[in-house]
């Protein structure tokens, strides 16, 4: 991989703290909450366990988002290991996806800091889960 | 007119009420003190010390107390304004399926009253029953042609949403009761409550404010997240999703 997930989180928190001085504040708040979604759903794909990976043409397909989030919600029900984390991230990754679907589509709705402080704690919480299913998986495995 | 003097259940009520906001934070000696009031209260004022019971049922954290004292006044008397009362305490500690059965027992009972109509819609919302919710706000066009309930439109969009998504409004109800008994058991309040719909995704979600700090506030969610998981074969939280946010301001 050519980038991390770490280090798009860290663009987005970049963009975050740049927005104190910027003129155009909300599109930093903006950028950063969507970078921060793709992060988060970057480091959610990769900690995915290879069997419940999906197939090439899913991730590939316009639906690469949906699929990795299926595969999250068949990890967190079933007897897999890592599971407590997965469930954590199937629960916050659609809730980042809202976030990140009203910073990049609705902008006409006033996106606030709040609305990006939320983004980036969710994003950080999904990547420390997806660091923690991928040592759990590697200390079982 | 000169204002009738409260009666001792009155004045207990409305002690009652000002202490709701600190719930949680009252010593146990206060709550003795109410409770024996009401019993000399109840011979002179029995339905309002009733409703006292309910109060503190919401002070105390109990759903059952509220039952009981509901059940209780029932036996006496039975009118609209009551229903009204009860409902709102079992709001109160988000037990929004008792809410809007009571809610709208008053409004058959007052069919004028806009407001008891909009609450009932209003309860059926946040208890998940978005069909009961959907025929209230049509029998509220009627009743108030040029008017809507606040809601109409989420209600709208939460319906289009499931019907997508394919999924029951059964899980609806069930995920939105874990996540309200959840905060009574924790005995945190919520604040504000609001639905979400994406209609493209077929996805709703409805955020749930809590005034605690952030560290908590993610402390309970995973652990309802575990809940929602445990307890509903179905769910899928990218369809609907329930949780607890930080107030808003």
């Amino acid at each position: 991989m050519a980038v991390t997930p770490s280090q798009i989180f860290s663009l987005a928190t970049a963009l975050h703290l740049r927005e104190v001085e910027a003129k155009d504040a909300e599109s930093y708040l903006r950028s950063a909450a969507s970078r921060a979604y793709y992060a988060a759903y970057h480091a959610a794909n990769d900690a995915v366990p290879e069997q419940l990976q999906p197939n090439e043409a899913d991730r590939r397909g316009k639906e690469s988002h949906v699929s990795v989030q299926v595969a999250l919600e068949i990890w967190a029900k079933g007897a897999y290991q890592g599971r407590s984390e997965a469930r954590a991230m199937a629960r916050d990754l659609p809730k980042l996806k809202h976030i990140r679907k009203h910073a990049d589509y609705l902008l006409l709705s006033e996106f606030r800091r709040s609305d990006a402080d939320v983004a980036l704690t969710t994003a950080r919480a999904i990547i420390n889960s997806a660091e923690n299913a991928k040592r759990i998986s590697g200390e079982t495995g | 007119m000169i204002p009738a003097p409260k009666t001792k259940a009155e004045e207990l009520i409305a002690e009652i009420a000002s202490l709701l906001p600190r719930r949680g934070q009252i010593d146990a000696f206060t709550v003795r003190r109410l409770k024996r009031e009401i019993e000399q209260a109840r011979a002179v004022d029995t339905v309002t010390a009733y409703r006292a019971d309910g109060m503190l049922g919401v002070l105390e954290w109990s759903v059952l107390d509220i039952e009981s004292a509901f059940n209780s006044v029932m036996q006496f008397t039975s009118s609209a304004s009551l229903y009204v009362n009860f409902a709102a305490c079992f709001q109160l500690l988000g037990q929004y399926f008792r809410a809007s059965e009571l809610m709208m027992i008053a409004s058959d009972l007052e069919p004028t009253n806009l407001t008891t109509l909009r609450k009932s819609a209003h309860y059926s919302l946040l208890a998940g029953r978005f069909d009961v919710a959907q025929k209230i706000s049509e029998v509220f066009d009627v009743r108030s042609p040029g008017e809507s309930v606040p809601s109409a439109e989420v209600i709208r969009d939460a319906i289009f949403a499931l019907n997508k998504a394919g999924l029951p409004t059964s899980t609806v109800i069930k995920c939105n009761r874990i996540a309200f008994d959840f905060l009574v058991e924790k005995k945190v309040p919520f604040t504000q409550t609001r639905y979400k719909t994406d209609k493209e995704d077929a996805s709703t979600m409805l955020l749930i404010e809590i005034g605690v700090n952030e560290d908590l506030i993610t402390l309970l969610d995973r652990d309802l997240g575990e809940r929602l998981f445990d307890q509903i074969e179905d769910y899928r939280p990218s369809l609907y999703w329930v949780g607890y946010i930080g107030e808003v301001n």
